[in-house]
């Protein structure tokens, strides 16, 4: 298991990502670019959304059982449901394209599993990918 | 990420290393929007990138958009097939201009 908490800023976002290319090691490379874009969608949704006013940390935990990599987040921002959200509409010309949510639709897609749970004051989100 | 540029021909190259990220995508854009005033075009080569977020597909569809409008080729080459899986998966590739 491979964990971390820190302030939920974008500075620490190499940070986390240094930890989850450690607890890839021994994931095979086609699975790398799917697993560090979702972890890259939910990290920076946490750090640019979660905490309205003023700062707090996320915790961040990786583990690989062979079967599966499993990724959790947990923070106390605001309450967020990232599957309540609808993606963009992906049928629109270049135009009329927009950048707003297309991370979380990446993640719901690069994903096998993703859950979420509001307990007590903190968001839970766990994603789960089949290797 | 690297970003390493060669002019061939007068085509521009950018031949990209690393990862496409929240961190990167803003020097990609930075690189990339001058260069649309300087030829007339413009080839981003992925074969060294690992991957491509949606930070990255930012950048890539403001480029296009400029491309478009300065009237410049801009190409994608080299695009693995775990980066196209991202491409196709976000609908990008309708619009984006990729060789593999």
């Amino acid at each position: 298991m491979y964990e971390i908490t820190v302030p939920a800023t974008l500075e620490n976002f190499d940070t986390v990502m240094a930890l989850l290319e450690n607890a890839l090691q021994n994931v095979e490379a086609k699975h790398h670019c799917n697993i560090n874009v979702a972890v890259e969608e939910i990290f920076v949704n946490i750090a640019n959304y979660a905490y309205v006013d003023g700062a707090g940390d996320v915790s961040v935990a990786f583990s690989v059982d062979g079967k599966n990599f499993v990724a959790r987040f947990s923070d106390e921002g605001i309450p967020f449901d990232p599957l309540t959200h609808a993606g963009p509409d992906l049928s629109v010309p270049i135009e009329e394209r927009e950048i707003g949510g297309l991370g979380i639709l990446m993640t719901k897609k690069m994903m096998d599993e993703i859950t979420y749970k509001r307990e007590k004051n903190f968001n839970i989100l766990t994603l789960k990918k089949n290797l | 990420m690297t970003i390493n540029r060669t002019l061939e021909n007068g085509k521009l190259i950018f031949a990209l290393g690393g990862r496409l990220d929240t961190t990167t995508a803003g020097l990609l854009q930075e690189e990339v929007i001058p260069a649309l005033d300087e030829a007339a075009q413009i080839e981003l080569d992925f074969s060294e990138l690992i991957y491509v977020s949606s930070a990255g597909l930012r950048v890539l569809l403001i480029a296009q958009k400029a491309a478009t409008a300065k009237k410049v080729s801009l190409t994608l080459t080299n695009v693995s097939a775990e980066i196209m899986e991202v491409l196709e998966m976000t609908k990008f590739s309708d619009f984006l201009k990729i060789v593999r």
